[in-house]
């Protein structure tokens, strides 16, 4: 299952921003993979797509880092 | 517009030019020139050219203007890590040598967090404003002396720079600077400028008794009647999810405390009678605040700022032609004695 939504999650990012992730733990932020607007369209797309709703005075922007980080996110929130 | 109301005080009114980001590429020029020219006919003094990492170069947009207008003046907002105060100064003095006209400066301290860290800029807070307040001195300096200038400062040097081609004195840009907290008050104090802040409900501000007369940035919607103003307001400026989502992120971002305590603000909520609304910006779609209503309440509600000591005013970019010129409205009637209380 991790995997199913870590690659959905590759093909999001790659939807958004035209970038191909080639590792989970690549920092979409430091790299300018995801700039404001991009993270923006991110956060409307995951809550779209995992029908999430994701209150960001809960979340901090490190939990956008990466694939990883925000696939634990979602484990979280829809646990 | 530049109201005499006495002999000690000027009302300015600045409207906002479109920013490149917001439009197509395509038009981006024809509405520049288009705006400028609106703003010029409703008779403001001045139209503010943002400049951030995001946006068209400001000097080629402030050009644009001067080339396709008579009067209006374009605010130019300056932000030190993109050039020397010398280049500044220079390309003051050569509009005036070219144009023969006169421009305002908008002195910037911060921006985008991202844009400053991309431009590898991690100063403080407080700092960035002792840096603006070098680099604003500079810039008067070398634009004000007919001789060789120096400067002796932490950020700063120059040592015997003379500015050509020389200014006509009548052609010394006014000076602004963006910034509420003590940091920016306290710079705009030391470079004889006018603070501008996007204000508080009026009832929360405090009488000013700057030197410089300080100022504001508003946003203004103003009909008939208010459920006119208000319908338009709400059409314009819809409550959406990615709105939200990207005022929250900004708000994680930034370490502007404007932008955090009109952050704050906007968690408290306004009766329909107030006209001060925070919604265009928690939803992001612009910083201002904005003033909703009908022409009389609204314009009571700018003589209140004026009253406390603001006299400069930069509303927000214009959706049309007709927007300016209801402005333009409010603020003749803000200026008539005759206003009373409705």
């Amino acid at each position: 299952m991790l995997s199913s939504v870590k690659s959905s999650l590759r093909e999001l990012v790659l939807d958004i921003t035209g970038v191909e992730v080639v590792s989970d733990d690549t920092d979409l932020i430091e790299t300018g993979t995801l700039d404001s607007l991009a993270l923006v369209s991110l956060i409307m797309e995951l809550e779209n797509s995992f029908s999430v709703s994701i209150d960001f005075d809960d979340i901090e922007l490190e939990s956008f880092r990466s694939v990883s980080s925000v696939c634990d996110l979602l484990l979280r929130l829809q646990a | 517009m530049h109201l005499e109301l006495d002999k000690q005080r000027h009302f300015q009114l600045f409207t906002t030019c479109p920013q490149s980001k917001d439009v197509p590429l395509e038009l981006y020029y024809n509405q520049v020139i288009e705006v400028a020219r609106w703003a010029e006919e409703a008779g403001f003094e001045g139209i503010l050219v943002y400049t951030d990492n995001g946006l068209v170069d400001n000097w080629a947009v402030a050009q644009v203007i001067l080339e396709h207008t008579q009067r209006i003046a374009p605010l130019i907002a300056i932000q030190p890590i993109y050039m020397h105060p010398y280049m500044v100064a220079k390309r003051i003095a050569t509009f005036a040598h070219l144009y023969g006209r006169k421009v305002y400066l908008n002195m910037l301290a911060g921006g985008f967090k991202n844009d400053l860290s991309a431009m590898g800029d991690n100063t403080p807070h407080d700092d960035r404003y002792k840096r603006t307040t070098e680099y604003s001195l500079i810039i008067r300096g070398l634009l004000e002396s007919q001789s060789a200038f120096s400067f002796e400062g932490n950020y700063y040097q120059v040592k015997n720079l003379k500015m050509t081609p020389s200014m006509p004195t009548d052609l010394l840009p006014g000076i602004l600077i963006s910034g509420s907290s003590e940091a920016g008050m306290q710079a705009s104090r030391d470079i004889g400028a006018s603070a501008i802040r996007y204000p508080k409900p009026v009832g929360q501000e405090q009488q000013m008794t700057e030197e410089v007369a300080p100022g504001v940035r508003l946003g203004i919607i103003a009909q008939d009647t208010s459920r006119e103003a208000w319908r338009q307001a709400h059409e314009r400026f819809p409550e959406t999810r990615e709105g939200h989502v990207a005022h929250k992120l900004a708000m994680k971002v930034s370490d502007s405390q404007w932008h955090h305590e009109l952050s704050d603000l906007s968690k408290k909520p306004v009766s329909e009678e107030n006209p001060y609304w925070m919604g265009p910006f928690q939803n992001y779609q612009t910083f201002c605040p904005y003033l909703v209503g009908s022409y009389e309440k609204v314009a009571l509600e700018l003589k209140r700022y004026y009253d406390l000591g603001f006299d400069i005013f930069i509303t927000d970019i214009p959706n049309s032609k007709e927007e300016l010129l209801d402005i333009q409205k409010v603020y003749e009637l803000a200026l008539t004695e005759s206003l009373v209380a409705c």
